[in-house]
């Protein structure tokens, strides 16, 4: 009985030891941490810059807020038709660090409007577009 | 945490098995099981004398990726194969640590050097990833039974193991930290695109979000040094690699352009870069281009890094690959015939295979050709009554033609002459054949190799008649005498010895030049041509052979 109250006790504060040393080791070896990907926790709503980028990004000066790799592979053209429009989903902004997406309804001039989702990244304050397509 | 959670892990093991006896538990000698190394159920399940199939999967995965309790899963239908044992290799725990981690390269060098050393045979690896990485490590650790232990290892399959490192990863690597990206442009908007798709996602392309942050996130990246310094493969070691490799259009408004990815996180250079084993195995997904979408990233299909262990085309080439490197020739052994009886001089050899374990039954059922032969020309004798005493003994005697065996540890095929001759009386030449699955015995039959048995037959009969008349010239010259003396009906007669019936195609071998077809003496011509013999080469029956001939033609050494 001696034994299997020592044991049992042993089995509880090592079990106490490993939740403890969970929480307060550190996961990541990689020296920063400040961009790591996380899942967003709940839906957010787009920061102004964003939601401007995505409006802008349907207009004639779409190329405009392409991130500039982007602008680069696409090559001369123009996005959308004139009389786009991008109507952001209340609650659908998702950000992990410096990149983050949001849907909405993509309506071109004559077409159904459509599901869609673009993506985004944070360039030194400024929100660029790196990401358009069907939801 | 994981050293911490281990440390506490081993202070339990040592309390637990302290406790039923107050003595260590020692290890059983046949047994390699332990909390890493697991074996998949299958019909083979001792590991004595089977040849071991491990299974290790890659980062951020488990042994359960490879479906270990489904019959159908790649590791499932693994362990259907003959004569092979089946088991994976789990490093769940430390699967964010890099190979050379204690619970994987090191562990699963001494997992292999176990297998071998119970078995008696090489170990076959099935590596996914940085599985196969991790088998690189391994493969030159010391074996604690001598050498290293690559020279436990019979042969290699990595599917989408990235020799390279990770294109996608070091691209999203260099993005996050802000640091120079090396990659083609179109590559880096494509990584970017993800980067933004994934955030709030975790699954298909996203889950190498959580890799990233991990020490074993840079250790992937292409030309690290933690890959640089991974010891070479062994020169000499096959290494067959699969691959996945699919197209994306990548699209914005009306504008887009196309992106080759391999399997997603690895080009398909990198997962096909070492391989020493003939042409790698490519999964292609690139004649539909699929857009790059939120859904597609999230299902990729059939060519992604994760799902090419779920394949058919995969898995039809890891089994292959198995079965292929499973298979031993087997060294024959003659064995003098059991005496016939009283009155007869017994003077042959029976065949008799030796090389791996696990043969008894095998070796039984080829005993028992001979037994069951002489029982039956036994039984025929009695019918003529007791021998004049005058007249001297008669005789038995099998003689096995090396050219009529093939002997492998998959199947053991044997077309063997015999004689059996009444005292005073000759003409006594026949044949004596057996085709057996090693290690069960199980018998195959002639008609089991045709996936039609009524065309199969019939195409064999066809080319047998007409190898023996154009080949053998006793037989010429037989119908052709009594073609000439009592006309064609009579000669019919012999040439109906060539019908397409089971009776007639009863005697064959499966050997690797081709179906060995024994023909009976007195079958198809007169009894001075004594027993004919005929192979017909596997290429010309192709057309008509069962997927079970598919499989064990391969297999015929």
């Amino acid at each position: 009985m001696r034994t299997k109250v020592i044991i049992v006790g042993a089995v509880g504060a090592l079990a106490v030891l490993a939740v403890a040393g969970m929480l307060i080791v550190p996961h990541f070896s990689r020296a920063s941490v400040s961009t790591a990907v996380r899942v967003a926790s709940a839906p957010r709503s787009a920061p102004p810059g964003a939601v401007s980028a995505v409006h802008v990004l349907v207009s004639a000066k779409g190329r405009d807020v392409l991130a500039p790799e982007l602008n680069a592979a696409l090559g001369p053209g123009k996005l959308f038709p004139a009389g786009t429009t991008f109507i952001v989903q209340p609650g659908s902004w998702h950000q992990a660090g410096a990149y983050a997406n949001v849907s909405g309804t993509l309506r071109l001039p004559g077409q159904a409007p459509e599901q869609a989702e673009i993506g985004l990244m944070d360039s030194h304050g400024r929100w660029l577009v790196t990401f358009e397509g069907q939801l | 945490v994981r050293r911490c959670s281990a440390a506490i892990a081993a202070v339990l093991a040592a309390v637990m098995v302290m406790v039923p006896t107050g003595q260590p538990v020692q290890a059983a000698d046949l047994s390699c099981t332990t909390n890493q190394l697991q074996q998949v159920p299958g019909p083979a399940p001792a590991l004595v004398g089977s040849v071991p199939v491990v299974f290790i999967h890659g980062i951020t995965s488990s042994s359960a990726m490879w479906g270990p309790s489904s019959p159908s899963s790649i590791a499932g239908q693994a362990a259907k194969v003959s004569g092979v044992t089946v088991w994976t290799f789990d490093y769940a725990p430390e699967s964010l640590d890099w190979v050379t981690d204690q619970a994987i390269g090191p562990a699963f060098a001494r997992a292999l050097a176990c297998l071998a050393h119970v078995s008696g045979r090489k170990v076959i690896v099935v590596a996914h990833s940085m599985g196969g990485l991790a088998t690189q490590y391994a493969l030159a650790q010391s074996d604690p039974y001598g050498g290293t232990v690559a020279t436990r290892v019979a042969e290699v399959v990595t599917l989408g193991t990235p020799y390279d490192g990770s294109t996608l990863l070091t691209v999203m690597q260099a993005l996050r930290f802000g640091t120079k990206v090396t990659a083609p442009v179109d590559y880096t908007v494509a990584a970017r695109a993800i980067l933004s798709l994934c955030a709030g996602r975790t699954s298909g392309f996203c889950g190498l979000l959580n890799i990233m942050p991990s020490q074993v996130g840079t250790d992937l990246e292409t030309g690290s040094s933690a890959i640089a310094k991974l010891p070479p493969w062994p020169s000499g070691l096959p290494v067959l690699d699969t691959a996945g490799d699919m197209d994306l259009r990548f699209g914005i408004g009306s504008l887009g352009f196309q992106v080759n990815f391999g399997d997603g996180p690895v080009t398909l250079g990198s997962a096909t870069g070492h391989d020493s084993a003939g042409p790698p195995v490519v999964l292609y997904c690139n004649a539909v281009q699929s857009l790059l979408t939120a859904e597609y990233l999230l299902n990729p299909g059939p060519c992604f890094h994760t799902h090419l262990a779920h394949d058919a085309v995969i898995i039809a080439a890891v089994l292959s690959a198995i079965r292929t490197a499973s298979i031993q020739k087997l060294n024959l052994q003659l064995v003098p015939d059991p005496p016939f009886g009283s009155g007869y001089t017994t003077s042959g050899d029976y065949l008799q295979v030796a090389g791996i374990l696990g043969l008894a039954t095998v070796n039984a059922a080829l005993r028992n050709l001979v037994v069951a032969d002489e029982a039956a020309i036994r039984s025929n004798f009695e019918r003529y009554g007791t021998p004049h005493p005058s007249v001297g003994p008669g005789s038995y005697g099998s003689a096995p033609d090396e050219g009529q065996i093939s002997a492998s540890s998959g199947v053991v095929s044997v077309l063997t002459p015999a004689v059996g001759i009444y005292p005073g009386g000759n003409d006594g030449q026949h044949w004596i054949s057996g085709t057996f699955l090693v290690p069960s015995a199980q018998q195959i039959t002639l008609p089991s190799l045709f996936a039609s048995q009524l065309q199969g037959l019939a195409a064999l009969a066809k080319l047998v008649r007409s190898a023996v008349l154009a080949t053998n010239s006793c037989v010429q010259q037989a119908i052709a005498s009594v073609t000439a003396a009592l006309g064609s009906s009579a000669a019919q007669v012999w040439l109906d010895g060539f019908n397409p019936t089971l009776n007639n195609y009863r005697n064959f071998a499966m050997t690797p030049a081709g179906l060995a077809i024994g023909i009976q003496q007195g079958q198809v011509a007169d009894e001075a041509c004594g027993n004919i013999e005929t192979t017909i080469p596997w290429s010309q029956l192709k057309p008509y052979l069962s997927p079970l001939a598919a499989q064990l033609i391969p297999e015929l050494r």
